[in-house]
C-alpha cells in the first residue's frame, strides 16, 4: 500500500516495534541502522514517501540525515519525522530548523505513530 | 458472501446500464419526455446507491456527477441537449468499463472519467463553478467527521486565508494536501493567490510563494479546520473567519467592495475613493471638456420638456372613433364565442348546484355575456348602404350599354349586416341586378308601348326581419315567363311534363344548375353560369333565395340572410370520439340504421326510409374515423338542393345553437366542413357543409365507377 | 550507542593515565580529607561501568525475540478474532437477517394471501348482497317503465288522431305514431322478460349466500392460527440473531482490548532502548569519575590542597548519589515496563480465551436450543402448509359457488342493451317530432304540443333508462368482479400455485437454517485449536521472560555499590548544607536528553520539574509537528 516508509534507528528493538506498528497498518517499511545507511537506502529507493528517524546514531545522526536529505535533489521535500528519546526544546528547535516535519518522543504509542504517518503521508 | 453480493450488484448494474442506454436513445428522439428522464435518473441513482454499498466508491462517485445533472433535467432546470446525451452515453460506457475493471486501483480510464465530469459540469446552469470540490465532497472514502467535531446540522461558511511559510516544502509538508483535507470537509472553493510570486529571476523554485483563499461550507467546527493546519500554524499565516453561521437568517449578500474591505484586502478609505469616482454622465462630460455646463443644463431641460410633452400627448390621444384591423375583431369574436361556451357550462353547473347565490351570479354572467356577444357582433356590423351605392354605378354603366333607361332606388341603406356577409353578398347581388337590367327591364320603347314609364325602376331594399335580413331586388320589368320556364324545365328533364307546381316551386326551377332562359347570350348575363351560382353563394351564407314575379309587372327576388354568420341552429351528432353539427335547416328527420338494414341494401349505401329509397353517406368513412361503429347507427335525413341524402352517424345527440368559429388553416381544405364550434364541455365539433359533402361523396362514387 | 571519544576527552582534564595510576591529589589534612579511598573508588567505578556497559547489548537479544514472538501472537490473535467475529456475524449478520427478512416476507405473503382470500370472501358476500339489493332497485325501475309504456300508448293514439285531422300535411306524423306504438309493445315485452329473469337470479343468490358465509368463518379461524405459528418462528429466529449480534459486539470489544494490549506492549518494549541509553549515561558518568577530576579545570589555583580534596570527595559522593538514582530509576522503569508487557500478555491471553468462550457460549446458547428451535419451526411450517392447502380448497369451493351466480347475472347483460336501445329510440322519435313540427310551421301547432310531450317522455325514458341501465351495469360489474376475483379458472388455481410456492420457499429456508447452524459449528471448531495454542504460547512466552531479572539484578547491584561509595565519601566529607551539590552535578545536566533523566536529576537537586507541555494537537504530548 502506497509508498514505503524508511525507518532509521540504531536500536534493533525500536526498529522492530516501529516496523511492527507500521506493517500492521499496511505500510511497507524499509529499515536502516543509522543516518548513513538511511541516506544510501534512500538513494536506492526513490519511491520512499516518508522517513521516521532516530536522533542519536553512529556515523550520521538524525539531524545530519535531515540536512543531507534536504540538500539532496531526489527527496528534498519528503516528510521526515524524528522519533527520539530526546525532549529538549533546543534539540527540537535544531531539528525543526534542519527541516524536520515532526518530533515524536519515545516511547510512542502505536496509534500515535500511525496518526502522524497518516497525516503526513496524506 | 460478499462476493455473491458483488456479483449480484454487477448483474444489476449491467442491466441498468443497458436500460440506461435505451432510455438515452429514446430521450434523444423525445427530449421532453419526462418519464424517460425519470428512468435515466433512477437508473443512475440505483447504480450510485448500490455501488457505494458494495464498495465501488469510484463508480458511485462518478455516477453521482451524472445523476446530479439529470436531477436538474428532471426538475426542469436544464434541457436535454444532444451534447448532454452524448456525454451521458460516454459516462455510461465509462461506468461499464469501471465495472469490467472490477474497481482496480490503477485505472487507465480515470482521466477520461474526469474529462466527462468536467464537460458535464460545464453544462450545468452557471457553468463550471468548482471543478473539484463536488467530487471530493461526494467521493470522500474516509470516515466522516466524528460526532464531537461536527457542528450539528448547521452549515457554516468559513473564509480561510492560508499563507504557508515560504520554506514549507523543506519541512516535508505539502500544502496541497492540507487544502485537499479541507475539501473533504464540505463544499469548498479554492482561489490561489499568486500576487506574491516574484519575477522569474528572483524566483526560488523551492519556495512557496502562493497563498490560498478558501471558502468552505461545512458542518464542522472551526477547531477541526484549525487542526488541519497544525503543522504550519506557527510559521505561516492562517486566518479563519465564519462568514455565515448557517442559522437560517438570510443575510444580505454583500457588495464586492464590502467583501474586499472585510477581508482586509482593501481599506475602507480606498473603497470610498474609488466609488467617489463614479459620476453622472453630464459631470463626466463637462469634466473632460467635451461640453459646457450650460449645454448640459439645456440638455436636461430638453429632456424634461420632452417627457412632459409625451405625457400630455398620451392624454389627448383618446379619440372618438378608431380604426381596428379586422383580424382583431375576428379574435374578439372567437373569444366571445369561447366565453359564450364557457358561460353555458357555468350556467349548467350552477343550475345543478341548487345554490341560490351561485345561480344569481350565473344569471348575471349570462346577461353580461349575451350583452357582450351582441356588442361584439355589433362591432362587426356594417350598414349595407355602402354596397348599394356601388350598384348605382353599375346600373348607370349597364343601362347605357344596353340603351335602356333605368333608375335605381334604394331603401334601408342603414340596415346593418355582418361584415363578412356583406362582402360575400356583393357578387350575387351584382348578378341579380344584372339579370334585372338585362332580362327584366324592357327597352324604353317597349315599355312605352306597354304603357309603362320609359324609365324602368330597380328597387333595392334591405330590412330586418327577426334574426334575418331581407334584401329585395324589385324591378318593374317584364316578369318571368312561367310557360317558358315550364317548357325548358321539362326539356331539361327537371320536371315531369304536366307536373303540378306552385308558383314558388316553378320559379325555384330557375335557380337550378344549367337552367337559363335567356334567348341569346349577352355580355351581361346568360354566360352559362346561371342563377344556380347565385343560389349556391346565398346558401353558403346560410341564406335562402326566393323569386316572385308577375308577367308584365315585374320580378321581386328576395334574399333572406341570417344577421350573422356567427351562430347557427344545428343538430349535434357524434361519430366515434368526434362531434359534428349539421345545420338544422337541412335536416328532415332521423332514423336508425341497424346492421341488418345495412346488410339488406347489398353493399349499396341506400336505405329504405319509410318506403322511399334514400342514398346515404357514412360520415365515419367520409372523415376516416377509426374504430368500429356501434351496432345501431342513426341516419340524419337531409333535404337540400341535391335531394334527399342520409348522413350516417353513430348517434344523434340533439339540437344546439352553435357559435361558429372559423377553422384554422389545417382544416381549410377539408371538404364538407364549413366551420367549427366549441361545445359546453369544451369539446370541438365540426360544422358540416352538407351540399359540399354530398357533392364530394358523389364525385367519389363516380370515380369508383 | 558507544561512548563517544569526544565525551571522554571533554571530561579528562588531567589525563587518563594519572587517574588510572591512582595519582590522586594530595590531601594535606588527614582525617578530614584522606585521599586514599579515591583510588579504590576509581577501580570500583570502572568495574561498575564495565558491568553496565554490556547490559543493553546482552539483554537486547531477549527483547528482540520477545518482540518477534509478539508479532506472531498478534497475527494469530487477529486471525482468531476474525474467525470468532465471523461466527457471530454469520449468525447475526446478513444470512440470518436475510432469513428473517425472507420469513417476514413469507409472512407478508401469507398475510397478503389470507387477507386477499378474506377480502375476496368478504367481497363476494358484499357483492352478492349488493346484487340482491340492486335487483330490488331495478325491479322498482321497471315499474317506472310501465308508466312510460302507458304514456307511449296514449301518445301513439293522440298522434294518430292529430295526423288524421291534418290530412296530407300530417302524413309524416302518421309514421311517428306508428313508431310510438311499436315502441310501446317492445318495451312491454322486455319488461316481462327482465322481471322473470330478475326473480330467478334473486332466488339463486339467496341460496348461494349462506354457503359462502360458512366457508368464510372457517377460513378466518385457520388464518389466525397460521399467522400465529409463523410469528412465533420469526421471533425465535430474531432472538437467535439478537444473541449473536450481542456476541459479535462483545467479541469486537474484546478484540479491541487485545489491540490495546498489543499497543501497550509495543509502547513498553521501547523502554529497553530507553533503559539502555540511561544506563549508558550512568556508565559515561562513572567512566568520567574513574578518568579523573573533571572539576580541576574549573578549580581555583589558590585553593588549598585539602579543600580541593574535600571538594573532590564531596563531588564523588554527589555524583554517586545521582548515578545510583539513575540506575535505580532505569531499573524501576524497565522492570515496570516488562511487567506491563507481561501483564498485557496475560490479559491478552485472557481476552483471547474469553473470545473463544463467548463464541462457544453463544453458539451453544443459540445452537443448543437451535435444534429445538428449528424443529419447532418445522412443525409450524408443516401446519402452515396444511392450513394453506385447506384454504386453497375452500377457495375453490367458493369459486364454484359464485360462478353460477355470475353466469346468471351475465345472461342478463343483453337485456341491458335492449333497455338502452329503447331509450335512444324514444329520443330519436322525440327529435324527429320536433324537427317535423318545426318544418310544418303554423299548421303543425298541435303536433308541436305532441312533439313536446314526446320530448318530455323521452326525457323520462332517458332518466328511467339511465336508472335501469345503471342498476344493470352495477349488477353486471358486480357479477364480473365476482367472476374475475374467484372465477373458476382464476383464483382457485392461483391460490393453489401460490400456496405451493410458499411451501417450497419455507422448505428452502429451513434447509438454509440447518446449513447455517452447521457452518457455525465448523467455524467454532476451526478456531478452537489455534485459540488454545495461543493461550499456551502466551503462557510459555511469559514464563520465558527473564530479561527484566537480569536488568534488575545488574542495576540493583550497580546502585547498591554506588550508594556504598557515596556513603564512604559522605563519611569522609559530610554534606552539611548541600550547597555544593548543584555545582557538582551541574555539568551532568547536559547529558540528560530524556525527560525522565532530567526528572531524576532535578529530584536529587530538589528543583521542581517543569510542567508537561499541553497536548495541543491531539496526537499526545510526546508528539509535535512543526
Amino acid at each position: 500500500m502506497g509508498k514505503p516508509i524508511l525507518i532509521v534507528d540504531d536500536s534493533s528493538s525500536i526498529r522492530q516495534m516501529v516496523s511492527f506498528t507500521l506493517k500492521g497498518a499496511g505500510y511497507n517499511v524499509i529499515e536502516a541502522v543509522d543516518g548513513r545507511d538511511a541516506f544510501e537506502k534512500l538513494q536506492g529507493n526513490p519511491s520512499v514517501g516518508m522517513i521516521v528517524t532516530d536522533l542519536n546514531m553512529p556515523n550520521l545522526d538524525g539531524i545530519g540525515l535531515i540536512r543531507q536529505v534536504r540538500a539532496s535533489s531526489s527527496h528534498k521535500f519528503i516528510p521526515i519525522i524524528m522519533l527520539t528519546t530526546e525532549s529538549q526544546d533546543s534539540r527540537k528547535q535544531e531539528g525543526r530548523s534542519a527541516g524536520a516535519t515532526g518530533w515524536i518522543i519515545k516511547p510512542f504509542k502505536p496509534e500515535q505513530l500511525l496518526a502522524v504517518v497518516r497525516k503526513v503521508l496524506g | 458472501m460478499k462476493d455473491a453480493h458483488m456479483t449480484a450488484f454487477k448483474e444489476e448494474a449491467y442491466e441498468l446500464l443497458a436500460e440506461l442506454e435505451t432510455s438515452l436513445l429514446t430521450l434523444e428522439e423525445t427530449p421532453d419526455d419526462s418519464e424517460t428522464v425519470g428512468r435515466v435518473f433512477r437508473a443512475m441513482h440505483t447504480i450510485k446507491g448500490s455501488g457505494a454499498m458494495f464498495g465501488f466508491e469510484d463508480i458511485a462517485a462518478f455516477t453521482h456527477e451524472v445523476e446530479t445533472v439529470f436531477d436538474l433535467v428532471r426538475k426542469g432546470e436544464m434541457a436535454v441537449t444532444k451534447e448532454l446525451i452524448n456525454l451521458t452515453l460516454a459516462a455510461r460506457d465509462r461506468i461499464k468499463a469501471m465495472l469490467d475493471g472490477d474497481g482496480a486501483a490503477e485505472d487507465p480510464g480515470a482521466e477520461r472519467a474526469e474529462a466527462i465530469i468536467a464537460s458535464l459540469r460545464a453544462l450545468l446552469p452557471g457553468g463550471d463553478k468548482d471543478a473539484h470540490g463536488a467530487t471530493a465532497d461526494s467521493a470522500d472514502p474516509r470516515p466522516g467527521p466524528t460526532a464531537e467535531d461536527r457542528g450539528g446540522d448547521a452549515t457554516f461558511i468559513y473564509r480561510i486565508r492560508f499563507k504557508p511559510p515560504p520554506d514549507i516544502f523543506l519541512c516535508g509538508t505539502n500544502p496541497v494536501g492540507l487544502i485537499d483535507e479541507l475539501r473533504r470537509m464540505g463544499e469548498c472553493t479554492v482561489v490561489a493567490e499568486t500576487d506574491a510570486i516574484p519575477s522569474l529571476d528572483e524566483l526560488n523554485p523551492e519556495l512557496c510563494y502562493v497563498y490560498w483563499d478558501l471558502l468552505l461550507s461545512t458542518t464542522r467546527k472551526i477547531e477541526a479546520i484549525r487542526d488541519v493546519f497544525i503543522f504550519v500554524e506557527d510559521d505561516g499565516t492562517l486566518k479563519i473567519e465564519i462568514i455565515d453561521e448557517g442559522d437560517g437568517t438570510p443575510g444580505d449578500y454583500k457588495k464586492m467592495g464590502d467583501i474586499l474591505v472585510e477581508r482586509g484586502d482593501l481599506s475602507p478609505e480606498a473603497l470610498r475613493k474609488v466609488l467617489g469616482r463614479q459620476k453622472r454622465i453630464g459631470e463626466m462630460l463637462v469634466e473632460d471638456g467635451l461640453t459646457t455646463e450650460g449645454k448640459v443644463q439645456s440638455a436636461l431641460l430638453e429632456q424634461r420638456q420632452v417627457k412632459e410633452r409625451l405625457e400630455k400627448r398620451q392624454a389627448v390621444e383618446s379619440a372618438s372613433s378608431i380604426r381596428v384591423p379586422s383580424e382583431r375583431l375576428d379574435t374578439l369574436m372567437n373569444l366571445v364565442g369561447e366565453l359564450v361556451t364557457v358561460q353555458a357550462r357555468f350556467s349548467q353547473t350552477a343550475g345543478s348546484r341548487k345554490d341560490a347565490e351561485l345561480s344569481s351570479i350565473a344569471e348575471e354572467v349570462e346577461r353580461l355575456t349575451w350583452e357582450l356577444r351582441d356588442n361584439a357582433m355589433n362591432i362587426r356590423m356594417l350598414p349595407i348602404g355602402t354596397t348599394f351605392s356601388k350598384f348605382k354605378r353599375l346600373l348607370r354603366d349597364l343601362s347605357g350599354e344596353l340603351g335602356k333607361d333605368i333608375e335605381l332606388s334604394t331603401e334601408g341603406e342603414e340596415t346593418e349586416l355582418d361584415k363578412t356577409v356583406i362582402e360575400k353578398l356583393n357578387d350575387p347581388l351584382v348578378h341579380l341586378i344584372r339579370n334585372s337590367i338585362d332580362h327584366g327591364i324592357e327597352m324604353p320603347d317597349v315599355r312605352e308601348s306597354l304603357g309603362k314609364p320609359r324609365c324602368g325602376t330597380v328597387h333595392l331594399s334591405a330590412v330586418h326581419s327577426g334574426a334575418n335580413v331581407l334584401i329585395r331586388i324589385r324591378d318593374d320589368g317584364a316578369g318571368l315567363d312561367k310557360e317558358a320556364i315550364r317548357a325548358k324545365a321539362a326539356e331539361r328533364g327537371l320536371i315531369a311534363p304536366g307536373a303540378v307546381l306552385s308558383d314558388k316551386d316553378l320559379f325555384g326551377l330557375v335557380l337550378l344548375p344549367g337552367f337559363s332562359t335567356a334567348k341569346k347570350i349577352t355580355n351581361v348575363s346568360g354566360r352559362g353560369v346561371g342563377m344556380d351560382v347565385v343560389k349556391r353563394a346565398i346558401e353558403a351564407l346560410r341564406g335562402a333565395i326566393e323569386i316572385d314575379s308577375r308577367r308584365g309587372a315585374g320580378t321581386t327576388i328576395t334574399v333572406r340572410l341570417p344577421l350573422t354568420l356567427a351562430i347557427i341552429d344545428g343538430l349535434l351528432v357524434n361519430i366515434g370520439e368526434g362531434f359534428f353539427v349539421i345545420p338544422l335547416a337541412v335536416v328532415e328527420e332521423c332514423v336508425e340504421l341497424t346492421r341488418g338494414d345495412a346488410a339488406r341494401s347489398h353493399g349499396r349505401d341506400i336505405a329504405n326510409v319509410r318506403g322511399q329509397l334514400t342514398p346515404y353517406i357514412r360520415l365515419r368513412e367520409q372523415f376516416v374515423v377509426s374504430g368500429e361503429p356501434p351496432p345501431i347507427e342513426q341516419i340524419v335525413i337531409t333535404e337540400g338542393s341535391e335531394g334527399r341524402v342520409g348522413l350516417v352517424v353513430d348517434r344523434v345527440v340533439g339540437e344546439m345553437q352553435a357559435v361558429i368559429k372559423s377553422l384554422g388553416r389545417v382544416y381549410k381544405d377539408v371538404d364538407g366542413v364549413s366551420g367549427s364550434t366549441i361545445m359546453g364541455d369544451g369539446t370541438v365539433a365540426l360544422i358540416l357543409d352538407v351540399p359540399k359533402l354530398v357533392k364530394t361523396a358523389e364525385m367519389r362514387e363516380k370515380e369508383l365507377i | 550507542m558507544t561512548f563517544p571519544a569526544t565525551v571522554i576527552a571533554y571530561f579528562s582534564g588531567s589525563g587518563v593515565d594519572s587517574a588510572i595510576s591512582g595519582n590522586t591529589p594530595r590531601i594535606p589534612s588527614p582525617g578530614k580529607g584522606d585521599p586514599r579511598p579515591v583510588g579504590s573508588w576509581t577501580e570500583r567505578f570502572r568495574s561498575i561501568a564495565d558491568g553496565l556497559r554490556s547490559l543493553g547489548h546482552d539483554t537486547e537479544g531477549g527483547v528482540l525475540s520477545l518482540g518477534a514472538a509478539l508479532q506472531a501472537l498478534d497475527a494469530k490473535a487477529a486471525e482468531i478474532a476474525k474467525t470468532a467475529g465471523g461466527v457471530a456475524s454469520a449468525m447475526s449478520g446478513e444470512e440470518i437477517a436475510s432469513s428473517i427478512g425472507r420469513l417476514r416476507e413469507l409472512l407478508d405473503r401469507m398475510q397478503g394471501y389470507l387477507s386477499r382470500t378474506d377480502h375476496e370472501t368478504g367481497l363476494s358476500e358484499g357483492k352478492l348482497r349488493g346484487i340482491i339489493h340492486l335487483l330490488g332497485g331495478s325491479i322498482e325501475c321497471m315499474e317506472g317503465f310501465r308508466k312510460i309504456v302507458k304514456k307511449l300508448r296514449i301518445l301513439g293514439i293522440s298522434t294518430r288522431i292529430e295526423s288524421a285531422r291534418l290530412g296530407k300535411e300530417g302524413a309524416d306524423f302518421n309514421t311517428l305514431a306508428e313508431d310510438v306504438e311499436r315502441l310501446s309493445v317492445l318495451v312491454e315485452c322486455h319488461l316481462v322478460e327482465i322481471l322473470s329473469r330478475e326473480q330467478a337470479l334473486d332466488r339463486l343468490i339467496r341460496e348461494t349466500l349462506p354457503r359462502v358465509l360458512s366457508i368464510e368463518t372457517d377460513q378466518r379461524r385457520r388464518a389466525r392460527r397460521i399467522l400465529d405459528d409463523v410469528r412465533a418462528g420469526l421471533s425465535t429466529l430474531g432472538g437467535i440473531r439478537d444473541k449473536y449480534a450481542v456476541a459479535a459486539k462483545i467479541i469486537a470489544d474484546r478484540y479491541n482490548r487485545v489491540s490495546r494490549n498489543i499497543s501497550e506492549i509495543i509502547r513498553s518494549m521501547q523502554f529497553h532502548d530507553i533503559m539502555r541509553q540511561q544506563v549508558e549515561h550512568v556508565g559515561e558518568a562513572l567512566e568520567e569519575l574513574a578518568a579523573g577530576d573533571a572539576t580541576e579545570n574549573g578549580g581555583d589555583p589558590e585553593e588549598e590542597a585539602d579543600g580541593r580534596n574535600r571538594r573532590i570527595i564531596r563531588r564523588i559522593a554527589d555524583v554517586c548519589e545521582l548515578q545510583a538514582a539513575h540506575a535505580e530509576n532505569a531499573r524501576a522503569t524497565f522492570v515496570d515496563a516488562v511487567s506491563t508487557v507481561i501483564g498485557n500478555l496475560r490479559e491478552m491471553a485472557g481476552n483471547m480465551a474469553r473470545i473463544l468462550e463467548d463464541a462457544r457460549k453463544t453458539a451453544d446458547d443459540a445452537g443448543g436450543s437451535g435444534e429445538t428451535v428449528l424443529s419447532e419451526m418445522e412443525r409450524s411450517l408443516r401446519s402452515i402448509t396444511s392450513s394453506l392447502e385447506e384454504s386453497a380448497g375452500t377457495l375453490r369451493k367458493l369459486a364454484e359457488a359464485t360462478r353460477s351466480v355470475a353466469v346468471g347475472v351475465e345472461e342478463m347483460g343483453t337485456l341491458v342493451n335492449d333497455i338502452e336501445e329503447i331509450g335512444s329510440e324514444v329520443e330519436l322519435i322525440a327529435l324527429n317530432a320536433r324537427v317535423k313540427a318545426a318544418h310544418t310551421g303554423g299548421d303543425g301547432a298541435a303536433l308541436g304540443v305532441l312533439a313536446e310531450s314526446i320530448q318530455g317522455l323521452s326525457k323520462d325514458t332517458r332518466e328511467q333508462t339511465a336508472k335501469v341501465s345503471d342498476a344493470f351495469q352495477a349488477i353486471l360489474s358486480a357479477a364480473g368482479e365476482l367472476r374475475g376475483g374467484i372465477g373458476p379458472s382464476g383464483a382457485g388455481e392461483q391460490a393453489e400455485s401460490g400456496v405451493r410456492g410458499i411451501i417450497g420457499d419455507l422448505e428452502t429456508l429451513l434447509g438454509e437454517l440447518h446449513g447455517l447452524g452447521a457452518g457455525v459449528e465448523s467455524l467454532l471448531a476451526q478456531m478452537e485449536v489455534p485459540a488454545h495454542a495461543l493461550s499456551s504460547d502466551i503462557g510459555t512466552l511469559v514464563a520465558g521472560i527473564d530479561v527484566h531479572h537480569t536488568v534488575d539484578r545488574v542495576l540493583r547491584e550497580a546502585a547498591t555499590r554506588l550508594k556504598g561509595i557515596e556513603r564512604e565519601a559522605d563519611a569522609l566529607v559530610p554534606d552539611h548544607d548541600g550547597a555544593g551539590k548543584a555545582g557538582n552535578l551541574g555539568l551532568h545536566r547536559a547529558r540528560y536528553t530524556m525527560q525522565g533523566e532530567r526528572r531524576v536529576h532535578e529530584a536529587i537537586l530538589d528543583t521542581a520539574a517543569p510542567a508537561a507541555p499541553a497536548d495541543h494537537d491531539g496526537l499526545g504530548n510526546n508528539v509535535e509537528l512543526f
